[in-house]
């Protein structure tokens, strides 16, 4: 039993009144000298027990009334289960309920009636409907971060408008953050009973986190109710998105699309916007097997970066999967020279062979980049005329002049990059290379060989990675762990001091750095310590290579170009604002042309929030006018994964419920309260009445006999 | 009647028993169109021839027409009539509630206006007071100063802790002659079998015996309120008891005892008045003539 106002209780302590009174005015009687003292003794002994039943009634019946009155006023309660029929939903604890929303693609269906924004806008609501006026419901948004849309409130009009202002990202997500959170929800609520209403995809994707860590730390999310949106019967999305941009041809732009539940013949209609107009339009016949592909041609009709992106139309599924966002450089790609430092017969063991073949990789991925190679001995001020960027591949060393053009060029806003390998040599007198090297270099660190049985003991690995870099952001979200996986046997040891703007982007875990940069005029240039095949590290075997490069190319490759960044909705960006030079970031949305003046923090760090699916287009600001980023495009496209979609095993998760909460909502647990003040004031009703009957004077009662005819008084006269 | 009778405030107010007795009997005078005769019954005995001087309304008429003399009747009881008066002067006569004449007042008030009539026709009223045990006697007597005398005992005996009826009237027994009259004021509230058994036999020697009951209206209707601890005027332990709770039982005790008395009174002839202080004085003192006149008309 349980009281919804235990406080007072302490009226209790009343009930010893009229004990008190009792012994006090026994006591004290009125002292009269009487006569008939005989006959008063006569009667007493006649009349002695009933007189003392009666008192003890009285004392009991009020004793009684001052206990039960503050019992009833404390509004006790018994628990009991929902299913009993005694008790209808009236009877109910008063409840947090706290709504979880998986914004996910997985909610992202065509079909209100399938797994949508708008299906669950509609549990939303239906659920704060059936609420009663005591309840206190809260909405959260498991986003990439917990979105607290409403803290649990009784203002249902409040919480509905807050709801409605949510723009769903269709973004990664955090269940379990917003579990945590759904906890301090219901602890400001502070209500007898809880529930938490998690509403979702049902995805084993998004309970993966959940149900193999301990339920225990989710404790305190009351009764958990699961509603499960019912997943798209048929879906067709975008798997993959290609631009070829042969400046010849023009580009070519393909799209390859994959279905689940569709017929062999369905066709589907894609469209091609350029700039967010509308430029081409296919039908796409998919087959046996779902799969389908289209292509558009398109001829660029403006030079520089402009968004990109093909559009499903009235495709059955997942929206946010059926639209995929690029940037559509029409300038071709950065020039990339590649200087090869120590040119083999053999390919594979060609210092440029893994470069190689990831710049290849990047290429077929839509990549714009275009790479020209040459050897060290054969580099001439003609390669270097129309490069974007020059990567110096374990080039030991130039001649004077051709360090002094090099250092001119990256002055002039050309980016450079330096890796290391056997002909870089610290020990060398004479190090021509110098005036280009971030840092004067001091020595040769050799850890393993790489065949060396206990080389991944002995080797080194990434430390410290400024993730915010350009180069390492990607590495910030899935597949960052590969980086951790980088093993090096073998460095370039930079003096600790340099000349210029020199900081370390990433180092070992010995806390040599790995990758160092340094701004030279207006241009930068990067120093891998390492080298870029597998002489000194496993780096090229590792899944970080081919991202990794492809950053440092467009870092380096578009010094004053538009180096675009990708991220999912509820990601940000962070720039620094000293480090570019700039006093503010403009953001542009490219398809609804909306610009916004990005807000800075503490740090002087402009902070770009992905919202939602687009291209955004970044600019600084110096006194009032704008200028160039290095990294200006920002693609912002959800995170997908295979279909059909697995759904959580369903016993693991009831599993964590029991774990996690108090059950299953509504599967006869004890949610529903009897009332029982109601029954504790009528009886201290009866007692009352019960307690002016038995206290009425025989008089009294005399009195009304005479009414009714009866006999009031004895008449001895 | 009644504006002749002297309320029972007025009555307290004077202080003395002799002056409250010439009030009450002054009072009651006035009302008579002749003097009240208190005693026994007047028998006739004989005739004898007129005497200049006779009382001529004695001349029986119907004599002087069997005769043609005058003759005068001649009654016994042409000598004085003893009367005793028993005065209860017990602790509990001396109750009283809200300002009413305690008991022993009224009843003092009652016996002196008694005496004072009997005086008055010639008669000699004698007086006992008595407690727990006989107390001051006074014999009976004719003689001027016997009122004041009487009075005087009325006023100052002592009150006693206890009541003892019997051995008062075994007191008057052993001077009582026949045709006397013995007039009781008591409350009778410690009544016992044997008081009432001495006054049957007092009765059955001849002497006139008249009980007056004198109780407090308090006593009879038990008014007290509210938690009270009653206290004994003669040393009964006390009794702490709520009054609503015991009125009835009181009552019914009280009416039977009463009873009691009464129907013993009645079985054995002697003459029961039951007497209220809160009733003038005068009231049982013409109750008592009325009867006196209805038991000598029928004798």
């Amino acid at each position: 039993m349980g009281f919804l106002s235990p406080i007072l209780l302490l009226g209790v302590l009343a009930a010893a009144i009229p004990i008190l009174l009792h012994l006090h005015f026994r006591q004290r009687g009125q002292r009269v000298e009487f006569s008939a003292m005989a006959l008063l003794a006569r009667s007493l002994k006649r009349e002695e027990r009933g007189i003392r039943l009666k008192q003890l009634l009285l004392l009991a019946l009020r004793v009684s009334l001052l206990l039960l009155l503050p019992l009833a006023m404390a509004q006790p309660f018994s628990r009991c289960g929902a299913n009993d029929e005694l008790f209808s939903s009236e009877d109910r604890l008063p409840a947090s309920v706290v709504f979880v929303v998986e914004d996910s693609y997985l909610l992202s269906s065509t079909q209100a009636s399938e797994a949508s924004w708008a299906a669950a806008s509609a549990a939303v609501e239906e659920r704060l409907r059936q609420l009663r006026a005591w309840d206190r419901a809260g909405v959260l948004v498991a986003a990439a971060a917990p979105v607290l849309i409403s803290p649990a409130v009784g203002d249902r009009a409040a919480i509905s408008t807050a709801w409605a202002d949510y723009e769903p990202r269709y973004s990664n997500f955090d269940l379990a953050a917003a579990l945590s959170e759904a906890r301090a929800v219901h602890a400001e609520a502070d209500q007898p009973a809880r529930r938490t209403v998690i509403i979702g995809s049902g995805s084993a994707e998004a309970w993966a986190d959940l149900v193999t860590r301990d339920a225990s730390r989710w404790q305190g999310l009351g009764q958990i109710e699961f509603v499960d949106l019912p997943q798209p019967e048929r879906h067709v999305g975008i798997n993959a998105l290609t631009i070829n941009d042969d400046s010849a041809a023009g580009v070519t732009i393909s799209a390859t699309l994959e279905g689940s539940g569709t017929s062999p013949g369905d066709r589907v209609r894609a469209e091609l916007r350029v700039a967010g107009e509308e430029v081409d339009v296919r039908d796409v016949e998919l087959d046996g097997d779902g799969r389908g592909s289209v292509t558009f041609s398109y001829t660029p009709t403006a030079d520089g970066p402009q968004p990109l992106s093909v559009w499903l139309v009235d495709a059955p599924g997942w929206g946010a999967a059926q639209r995929r966002f690029a940037v559509l450089d029409s300038g071709g790609g950065a020039r990339v020279l590649l200087v090869n430092g120590d040119p083999r017969s053999s390919r594979f063991n060609d210092e440029l062979y893994f470069l190689e073949q990831a710049i290849s990789a990047l290429v077929s991925g839509g990549v714009s980049v275009r790479p020209s190679t040459v050897n060290a001995e054969a580099l001439n001020a003609g390669h270097l005329q129309d490069a974007d960027a020059v990567f110096l591949v374990n080039v030991a060393s130039l001649p004077n002049d051709m360090v002094e053009l090099l250092r001119e060029r990256v002055q002039g806003g050309m980016g450079l990059f330096i890796s290391a390998g056997d002909n870089l040599n610290p020990d060398t007198p004479e190090q021509r290379l110098a005036p280009l090297l971030p840092r004067p270099m001091r020595s040769r660190r050799r850890l393993a060989e790489p065949n060396d049985p206990d080389a991944a003991v002995r080797a080194v690995r990434f430390a410290n990675v400024d993730r915010q870099h350009p180069v390492f952001r990607v590495f910030a979200t899935h597949g960052g762990e590969s980086l951790q996986s980088v093993q090096v046997y073998q460095y370039i040891l930079l003096e600790p001091q340099g000349e210029g703007e020199v900081r370390t982007i990433a180092t070992f875990s010995d806390g040599a750095p790995a990758l160092v940069e340094r701004r030279l005029g207006n241009g930068r240039l990067l120093m891998w310590t390492s080298t870029l095949d597998m002489d000194w590290t496993d780096l090229p075997l590792r899944g970080a290579y081919v991202p990794m490069i492809h950053r440092i190319l467009e870092y380096v490759g578009r010094g004053g170009g538009s180096m675009s960044s990708n991220l999912s909705p509820g990601g940000r960006l962070e720039l620094d604002l000293s480090s570019l030079g700039v006093e503010a970031v403009d953001s542009l949305n490219l398809l609804t042309a909306e610009r916004r003046r990005l807000e800075s923090d503490a740090d002087n760090q402009a902070i770009f929030l992905a919202e939602r699916p687009g291209v955004w287009r970044l600019s600084g600001s110096v006194d009032g006018e704008s200028t160039d980023l290095p990294e200006s495009m920002v693609v912002v496209e959800p995170i997908h994964t295979s279909w059909p979609v697995e759904l959580v095993d369903e016993d693991a998760r009831r599993e964590w419920a029991e774990g996690a909460g108090e059950g299953i909502w509504g599967e006869g647990s004890a949610v529903v309260r009897r009332n029982l003040w109601p029954w504790l004031l009528f009886i201290a009703l009866v007692i009352f009445y019960s307690e002016t009957l038995v206290a009425m004077r025989r008089r009294a009662w005399q009195r009304i006999g005479g009414v009714f005819g009866r006999k009031a008084e004895l008449e001895l006269r | 009647m009644s504006g002749d009778f002297i309320e029972r405030d007025s009555l307290a107010a004077l202080g003395s028993t002799k002056l409250r007795a010439r009030a009450v009997v002054e009072g009651f005078l006035v009302g008579q169109h002749r003097s009240p005769h208190i005693g026994t019954s007047v028998e006739f005995a004989e005739f004898k021839e007129y005497q200049p001087g006779d009382d001529i309304r004695r001349i029986d008429w119907q004599a002087y027409a069997r005769t043609d003399r005058y003759h005068v009747r001649q009654f016994e009881d042409e000598t004085n009539m003893r009367a005793y008066l028993v005065m209860d002067v017990s602790g509990s006569m001396n109750f009283s509630h809200e300002g009413s004449p305690t008991k022993r007042v009224w009843a003092s008030t009652l016996l002196a206006s008694l005496a004072w009539l009997l005086l008055r026709q010639g008669d000699a009223p004698g007086l006992l007071v008595y407690s727990d045990a006989p107390g001051m006697w006074l014999p009976p007597s004719s003689r001027r100063t016997q009122l004041d005398d009487l009075c005087r005992v009325l006023d100052e005996a002592p009150s006693g802790a206890g009541t003892n009826l019997e051995a008062g009237l075994a007191r008057v027994a052993e001077s009582a002659k026949a045709r006397s009259m013995v007039v009781i004021a008591s409350d009778l509230l410690e009544t016992s079998d044997e008081m009432l058994t001495f006054a049957r036999v007092l009765r059955r020697r001849g002497m006139e015996v008249v009980v007056f009951q004198v109780l407090d209206p308090a006593e009879l209707s038990f008014p007290f309120e509210g938690m009270t601890k009653f206290v004994g005027l003669e040393g009964e332990p006390e009794l702490l008891v709520e009054p609503d709770e015991l009125r009835r039982a009181y009552q019914e005790e009280l009416s039977a005892h009463l009873k009691k008395i009464k129907d013993t009174c009645i079985l054995s002839d002697i003459e029961y008045h039951l007497a209220i202080t809160d009733q003038p004085v005068e009231v049982p003192l013409r109750e008592l003539l009325q009867a006196r006149s209805l038991r000598s008309r029928r004798g």
